[in-house]
Formats: C-alpha cells, sequence, structure tokens
C-alpha cells in the first residue's frame, strides 16, 4: 500500500473535469488514456430530487496489486520508497495484461507510445514538495493529498454536525 | 583455395590485387555467399561474384575470402 | 560521418531525444520542434513529399529566428546546417523512398534485392505475379533490368543464394517467377516500354550489342540520348545469343526483347566491327561523343598441346557455339572429346548431342566433385547421356590426313590438400592412354579480344587483360570512355552485365551533365511496398518450391527445344505466396525477443532471421503458444506483424502469414472487446497467488471503472 493517500470530498466536486484534463497534460497523452476519471454517477432521485455523484478515480495504489503481478516484464511496480505503484516505459512492452488485470481499469493503453500509463500520484512533482496535479487545479479543493494521518476527517465531521443539528 | 558456389564466406582481409577498390575496405568483416565461382576452371586468380548479408553482389579477387563454414 | 550511418535517422533521433528529455523548454519552440521532427520521421518512413525539405529548412530558420531560447536557436541553426551538408541522402530518401544504410527500418532494400547485381525490387514483382498483374510486374523489373524475360531463363540468380526463405525450406523460385510474368506479358501484349524522356541531341555509341551494352543503350535511350550500337556479329544479343545454346535461351527471347530495346530509337548496326568497317575517328566525325565499350570475352584459352593446331577438327569452345548459334547445324563429327568442366563444356557437350554427334565426352583433369559448372547443368547433361571422364589429364592430340583421330591422356591421382587446401591432380605414371575421337573442344576458358581498341590509347588494361574501370562508374582510364560487361569483369553472367551498363548510362548520363560522379556503390531503390497476401501459417510452411515441366529426355537428346517449360500459372501464384516479404519485415528480431524474454511465452520460433547462424523455424507453434497479447506487433518498427481484429477473431499476422487466430470474448456489460480466453488464462495464472477465484462479471476497462466508480459514489445520504 502506498504511504499516500488522496482522498476526494464528494460533497464538494462538482464534476469539471479539471483535474482529468490537468493529469492527461502532465503525462502528454494522446487521445484515449485517461490515468484518472471522474466517473459521473446519477441523475438520480433522492428523496424526489435528482442528484449527480462524481467519484474521482484515480489509481488506489493497491497493497497487493493485481497490475504488478500480472506483468510479466516487471514494467510495474510498487516504488521501495512509497509504494507508489509504477510503470517503467523502458521494461513495458505493451501486452497490456495489466490493464486486464486491474479490477478499477486504472491502467490505461498509451496508442502512441505502445506503452500503458497510470497515475502515479505525480511522484516527481511530491518530490520537489508540490502536490499531484489533479490536487493543485482543482477549483473547489476537494482533493487532497498526503499520509493518510493528514487527510482532513470532513465525512466525520460532517456527520458529526449534521446529527448535532437534528439533535 | 578453392570456392564453391553456395558456400559461406568472410571477407577477412583486403585483397593486395589492382582490383580492389577504394570503397571496398568497408566490405571487410561481412559475411557472403559465394555466387559465381569462375565458371570456366576454377582459377584461383579469377574475380568471383560474392553476395554479402545485406551489402549487395561484388566480383572480387580471391585473396580477401575465407571459407566461415 | 561513416557509411553505416544514416543522416535523416540521425536528425530523427536527435529531436526525439531533445523533446523527450524536455530540453525544449519554451512551448512555441517545443512545438516547431515537433513539426519538424514530424517532417523527417516522414522522410525516414517514405513518406516524405517534394515540399518536405522546404519546410524542414523553413522551420528551422524560423526556430533560429525567433531564438526564444538558447538551445532553440542552436537547434535551428544545427538543423539548417546539418540538412544542407546531407541534402543528397535526404533528397534520395524521398525520391527513392531507400535509406542506402538500412538505418531507416521502413525503408530497407530486401536480401534479394540488394543481392540483385541489378537491384531489381523482387520482392515487390513477386506479389504482382501473384495478383496476377504481370504487366505491372515487368514494368517494374525493367526500371532495372530492361531483360526480365531473358534473366527468368538464364539468370545465375544471387537472389535465390541470398532468399530469406532458403533458411528456412527452399529459396523462392525468384528466377523462374520472372520469366513466367515475362511471357505472359509478351503473350498478351502488354509488355510495354516507359516513355522516354524528349531527344536531347547527344550521341553515344555502344560497342558491343550484348546484355551490357544494350542495357546501357536502353537508359541512356529512355534518357533521351541518341544511342547507337555497334555489332560483329550479324545478330544483336552478344554471347545471350552465341554463347548460350537455344535450348536454355530460344532465340525469339532475345530478338523480342532487344526489338523492345530498338523501338526506343536504339540503332543497331549488325556486321559492323571496330577496326574492320569503323574505327574510333570515323564514330567521332559521326558525332559521337561518349563511347561505351561492351565488347565481350569471345576469345579462346588455347589447350597450348602438340598437335593442336595441325589437325581438323579442333574447335574452341567459343567458336562452335557461336557457328551453331548462327544457324550452322551441320554435325561436328562422331566422336566428341570437351575439354574443361565448366559451363561452357557442359554446353558445348549438349550442344553435340544435339547435332547428332554419337559419343560425347567431358574430360576433365579433377574429380566430379570439384567441377566448377553448376551443379543442375552436370545433372542435366548426365541425364541426356553425356559420358564423363573424370581425373583425365590431356597431354598430346593426334591426327592423320589432317584430321583429329584421338587425344592422348593420362589418368590422375588427386593429392593430399596443399596450404591452400587445394588438391591437385597428380598424373598417375603409366597411365597413358588414346582416346579415339574425330573432334575435340577446348573449353577451358576465354579471353576479350582487344583488336581494334588500339586508337583507344589511354584505356588501361589490367594483368588479366580486361578494361580497367572504376566499378561504381564503369569508366575507364580515358575520359568520355566506359567498359562493361566481360570485358571488365572477365568471363561473368548476363545479369552482372546488365548492372554494369545501368551503372555505365548513369554515369554517362552524369558525364554530359557535369555531375559529379559517385564514390561508393549504388543502393538498389525500393520501388513500392506492396499489400501482401493472407496466407495461413500452415500453408505457408507447407507450400514447396514447385518443379518444374522439362522437355523428355528423348526430345532433349535430338532437339534444340527449350528444356525448361515454365511454371503454369497456379504453381506461379502459389509460389510468390512462399515469399516472406523481406521488404517490410526487416528480420530485426525484436518481437522474437519480447515474446521468450520478456513476456516469457516463447511463441515465434523464427531461426531464418539470422543469416549467420540460422535457427529452426516453426510458423505453426505460435497458433499452439500465442495468447495473442500483441506485444510483437506493438514493437514491431515495420508494421511487418500486425494484429487484428475481424469476424470475432483475433489474429496475429507477419507480413500476412497468419501466424494465430483466437476468439475473441466481450465485456458482459457493454460488448466491448476483451481478448481471447487464452489471454486472460495467462492473467488470471498469474494471479493466482493473490486472487485464486477469477474476479466475478467479465468487464471492459471502462465498465469496470465505472462500476466501481458507482460503488463509491455517495449518492445517497449516509446511513444512520
Amino acid at each position: 500500500m502506498s504511504k499516500y493517500y488522496l482522498f476526494q470530498d464528494q460533497k464538494k466536486c462538482i464534476g469539471c473535469m479539471a483535474c482529468v484534463a490537468a493529469c492527461k497534460s502532465r503525462q502528454n497523452l494522446p487521445r484515449g488514456p485517461f490515468p484518472s476519471l471522474v466517473v459521473t454517477v446519477g441523475p438520480r432521485l433522492v428523496s424526489n430530487l435528482p442528484r449527480t455523484a462524481y467519484t474521482f478515480m484515480p489509481c488506489f495504489h493497491c497493497e497487493n496489486p493485481w497490475c504488478v503481478a500480472a506483468c510479466p516484464t516487471g514494467a510495474m511496480q510498487p516504488r521501495t520508497e512509497d509504494g507508489v505503484v509504477t510503470v517503467n516505459p523502458d521494461l513495458c512492452v505493451g501486452c497490456k495484461t495489466c490493464i486486464s488485470a486491474c479490477p478499477w481499469g486504472a491502467p490505461q493503453w498509451n496508442p502512441e507510445t505502445g506503452k500503458a500509463v497510470k497515475c502515479d500520484y505525480c511522484y516527481d512533482r511530491v518530490e520537489a514538495g508540490l502536490k499531484p496535479a489533479c490536487v493543485t487545479v482543482c477549483p473547489t479543493e476537494c482533493l487532497y493529498f498526503g499520509t493518510p494521518d493528514e487527510i482532513p476527517e470532513v465525512r466525520r465531521e460532517r456527520y458529526a454536525r449534521a446529527r448535532a443539528q437534528e439533535l | 583455395m578453392t570456392f564453391r558456389q553456395g558456400q559461406k564466406v568472410e571477407i577477412f582481409q583486403p585483397s593486395t590485387d589492382e582490383s580492389w577498390e577504394k570503397y571496398m575496405g568497408g566490405f571487410i568483416g561481412l559475411h557472403g555467399i559465394i555466387t559465381d565461382p569462375d565458371a570456366s576452371k576454377n582459377d584461383p586468380d579469377a574475380l568471383i561474384e560474392v553476395s554479402l548479408d545485406e551489402k549487395g553482389t561484388h566480383r572480387l579477387p580471391q585473396d580477401c575470402l575465407r571459407i566461415i563454414e | 560521418m561513416d557509411s553505416q550511418t544514416c543522416s535523416v535517422k540521425a536528425l530523427h533521433d536527435r529531436l526525439g531525444q531533445m523533446l523527450n528529455d524536455g530540453v525544449l523548454t519554451h512551448p512555441r519552440c517545443r512545438q516547431r520542434a515537433t513539426e519538424i521532427f514530424d517532417l523527417v520521421h516522414d522522410v525516414s518512413q517514405g513518406r516524405g513529399g517534394h515540399g518536405h525539405m522546404d519546410s524542414i529548412l523553413d522551420l528551422a530558420q524560423i526556430l533560429a529566428d525567433e531564438g526564444f531560447t538558447p538551445v532553440c536557436r542552436d537547434l535551428g541553426e544545427h538543423v539548417t546546417s546539418f540538412v544542407g551538408q546531407h541534402r543528397e541522402e535526404f533528397l534520395s530518401h524521398i525520391r527513392t523512398h531507400t535509406c542506402p544504410t538500412g538505418r531507416c527500418p521502413m525503408l530497407t532494400p530486401a536480401p534479394c534485392q540488394m543481392a540483385c547485381p541489378a537491384g531489381i525490387d523482387i520482392p515487390s514483382y513477386v506479389t504482382l505475379v501473384g495478383q496476377g498483374k504481370y504487366e505491372e510486374a515487368i514494368s517494374i523489373i525493367r526500371r532495372d533490368n530492361p531483360f526480365p524475360w531473358i534473366c527468368g531463363l538464364v539468370c545465375t540468380h544471387p537472389c535465390e543464394f541470398m532468399c530469406v526463405r532458403g533458411r528456412m525450406d527452399k529459396p523462392i523460385s525468384i528466377m523462374d517467377l520472372k520469366g513466367f510474368a515475362a511471357e505472359r506479358a509478351m503473350s498478351a501484349r502488354s509488355y510495354k516500354n516507359p516513355e522516354p524522356f524528349p531527344a536531347n541531341g547527344r550521341k553515344v555509341c555502344v560497342i558491343g550489342a550484348g546484355p551490357g551494352g544494350l542495357t546501357a543503350a536502353y537508359y541512356l535511350a529512355l534518357r533521351g540520348y541518341g544511342v547507337t550500337v555497334i555489332e560483329s556479329l550479324p545478330v544483336a544479343g552478344g554471347m545471350m545469343m552465341v554463347g548460350i545454346p537455344r535450348y536454355r535461351l530460344p532465340r525469339e527471347v532475345i530478338d523480342r526483347e532487344v526489338a523492345m530495346i530498338e523501338a526506343l530509337g536504339v540503332e543497331i548496326r549488325l556486321n559492323t566491327r571496330l577496326g574492320r568497317d569503323v574505327t574510333i575517328d570515323s564514330l567521332r566525325s559521326e558525332g559521337f561523343e561518349a563511347f561505351l565499350l561492351a565488347i565481350g570475352a569471345h576469345g579462346s584459352y588455347k589447350l597450348m598441346l602438340p598437335g593442336e593446331d595441325d589437325f581438323k577438327g579442333v574447335i574452341p569452345a567459343v567458336s562452335f557455339l557461336r557457328k551453331v548459334s548462327l544457324g550452322d547445324h551441320r554435325r561436328p563429327g562422331s566422336r566428341v572429346a570437351v575439354v574443361g568442366g565448366g559451363n561452357v563444356a557442359i554446353d558445348a557437350a549438349r550442344t553435340c548431342l544435339r547435332l547428332g554427334c554419337d559419343e560425347v565426352s567431358i574430360l576433365y583433369r579433377r574429380s566430379h566433385d570439384q567441377m566448377p559448372a553448376h551443379h543442375e547443368e552436370v545433372v542435366e547433361a548426365e541425364e541426356e547421356g553425356v559420358r564423363f571422364s573424370f581425373l583425365t589429364i590431356p597431354k598430346q592430340i593426334r591426327g592423320e590426313d589432317g584430321r583429329v583421330t584421338g587425344i592422348v591422356c593420362v589418368r590422375a591421382e588427386l593429392s593430399q590438400p596443399d596450404e591452400s587446401g587445394r588438391r591437385r591432380p597428380v598424373p598417375v605414371e603409366g597411365s597413358e592412354h588414346v582416346i579415339g575421337v574425330d573432334v575435340i573442344i577446348p573449353a577451358i576458358g576465354q579471353e576479350v579480344q582487344n583488336k581494334g581498341l588500339e586508337p583507344l590509347e589511354e584505356v588501361g588494361w589490367t594483368r588479366r587483360n580486361t578494361i580497367r574501370v572504376n566499378t561504381v562508374t564503369m569508366q575507364t582510364d580515358q575520359e568520355g570512355v566506359f567498359a562493361v560487361g566481360d570485358a571488365v569483369t572477365g568471363p561473368a553472367t548476363v545479369v552482372e552485365a546488365i548492372a554494369g551498363g545501368k551503372k555505365a548510362a548513369y554515369a554517362i548520363h552524369r558525364h554530359f551533365e557535369g555531375i559529379a560522379q559517385p564514390t561508393l556503390p549504388r543502393v538498389p531503390v525500393r520501388r513500392g511496398r506492396l499489400e501482401h497476401f493472407d496466407v495461413p501459417a500452415s500453408l505457408k510452411t507447407d507450400l514447396d518450391r514447385p518443379m518444374m515441366d522439362r522437355l523428355s529426355n528423348e526430345r532433349r537428346r535430338i532437339t534444340f527445344q527449350q528444356v525448361h517449360l515454365g511454371l503454369s500459372e497456379h504453381q506461379a501464384h502459389e509460389e510468390s505466396k512462399r515469399c516472406l516479404r523481406c521488404d517490410i519485415c526487416i528480420r530485426c528480431g525484436k518481437c522474437v525477443e519480447i515474446c521468450r524474454d520478456k513476456m516469457g511465452i516463447e511463441a515465434l520460433q523464427l531461426g531464418y532471421m539470422d543469416f549467420d547462424n540460422p535457427g529452426p523455424t516453426d510458423l505453426r507453434i505460435t497458433a499452439e503458444r500465442c495468447i495473442a497479447c500483441g506485444a510483437c506487433a506493438t514493437n514491431c518498427p515495420t508494421g511487418a506483424m500486425e494484429m487484428n481484429e475481424r469476424d470475432g477473431y483475433r489474429e496475429l499476422c507477419l507480413c500476412g502469414t497468419v501466424l494465430n487466430r483466437l476468439q475473441l470474448e466481450y465485456c458482459e456489460a457493454c460488448g466491448a472487446v476483451l481478448g481471447p480466453a487464452r489471454y486472460h488464462d495467462f492473467i488470471f495464472k498469474r494471479l493466482q497467488d493473490i486472487s485464486p477465484a477469477s474476479n466475478g462479471r467479465r468487464l471492459c476497462l471502462e465498465c469496470a471503472r465505472h462500476q466501481s466508480g458507482g460503488q463509491h459514489a455517495e449518492i445517497n445520504p449516509p446511513p444512520r
């Protein structure tokens, strides 16, 4: 498991896709691949009101990543220093097994290079003391990046406030 | 040394023959196949035709060639 | 820069590296550099057009002028000077779609084309023959060789020795396919000349109407030159006509192809011998400004035996074959001894049989295995009844009443190999014997006859008594005088003479135009990149090199009819399917390496790829092992390996050879293609340890994402 955590406060997200665009442009990607994606769920009637949710889907950087197990060339590896799962383009031969293995669809296909590409938490930016590109550009500041203990407890707080108002 | 059609050869040294031209220096080390040896009497002094791997077919003196099989 | 480096590829790689490394920090500059890179990429892929050079230079100039950063300015200046410096190489990539160094993978000629002295684009015409497009096949061949029919019958075909398929089983019948296409095109009246340039008013004289001279005449005439060919014999064709017997090369074949050259306005003056009927001076006064010496090697070496000049019945092979070719079909005698073990000896012996000689023997001083004649010709001579007397050394010629009666010979044994590895025949003492014959035909080699060339004082000669030339341009030591063919090489092949003729034609043109002559041999030019046929791997493997029908042996012994009867249309089409299309696959081995070393699958066994150490090839093994992951196709630099999806199957094809075909599975939610079951089995096997069960529904990437996105959506109020 990566030592970092990327948390999305869905209540704040307006589905503007700035994070998605920033991600693609940082990795200089052509049409097709979306290493991170905002999945639109809904609109759906909730208490007779139409509601839509936006789920941010980067890579979860799993503890036991299936993509790593599936990769026959050793190109897909978690970084020893922080557990961020990355593709080494020099080793990747484009067999797409990682893409087929991942249950979340995180590794993506770059047709221009013929190699897999995925969310790497912008580790180069992080090492330089910056936040990942998606987090940086988010206009509603709904994305939080850090180690798990730095992530705000927004959901708990919000729940607690809601309960308190009911009382 | 006599060469037969179909034999694999290497150009292992420059020839001392007058027919050895400057550009042929670039052939040294290349491998090829004898495609037309002297077909009248196997004259060791005749120029013979060699097809070099990826570098074309040339008529060369025999003292620059050796068999590699 | 050495001859192995391609400047287009070098610039391509350098720009790619710079763009990749991110040293071009200014966005505008990066944009321009990307545009230049794309243009250079086009050129190195054979997609360059007329405007590419100018656009590259314009963009480089803008890059330098804008000079947003020092790196950009330097890059602009570098591209400008580099492209200027290597202008010819860039232009030749654009014009000929050929990379002379083979560094641009898409533009590398196939080994057969490289091996052809004339540089014919063999894969292209082989493909066209398979498609039944004989006219197009002939026009492609004639861009490099004006005699496809002749070469389709008698070429020594170096191409077939280099044919990559030969490392797998047997080479493609490249020569026979050419002969087939020429025959069909000629028969269908679709064998045509290209449109020549308008006449430029300059005159070239070719001396000798053999393959070398006529080839030069053809390409010069196409370029607009007025060409006259002087020929001492009463027929055109040179050694093709008077050296090669009719049962190998019918006269009509030569006549028809020579007529095509005459149709371009080339004048052939027969029965005109240099030094007898015309002189260099008289030709100069006719207005000829350049000369091409293509006089062949029509003299014979003598046996140097006692009695050789004393009796009637000793006829040198070259003279004998010429006489027969010119129509003298009287039999020379009843018992004939041909002395020598080369192709000419075989031709003379087989000709004697056809003229009705009762007994024809070939006397050769070494053993069967050492005969310099081509194996196939020896076999055919044996079939027809030529007798061979090996390890037999002639000593003296005997005769009575002015006629030959016999030849005195000794038997020989082969010595142990000497330092050079050569086993010499050593006469056996007391083995002297007489072979009773009335005709002796020495066939121990030919030489150039230099009569009539004396006025060309500056033309240099080699110690082999051949004309000295620069073999890149065929220029002699005398300005404006060129030489080709056997007169330069000594007795050699038809296709080498043709190659020389073409080189000389280009060099003569440059001579007139004052363009600098090249210093390196010309690299063959690719004439296209044709679509390949789809052939299943098993058929590709099973198809065998065709056996050509031959004339019955009974008839071969009595007539000059062609022995080789040509391929049938079906045979020709099947044969073209065997071609591995090495003009597309450059045998870099990347696919094999990735499949074996990276994927650990070893589904590609293509041992033919290596020239020096070819390994086993099995095209059928792929269907058994391949999981259709497509990594080989993704990494193929030329697009030779392709993976396509059609009709519910995923197919892996190498230059049209269908190596694997697996049924596809589809996303259970949206119906998108998922891949074949074997591919998923491969992945599940690798996931066994961390996920023993399969992950439920088979979903595509998109659906999996949306499904898990939905699961994580906080659309409902949190449960209380």
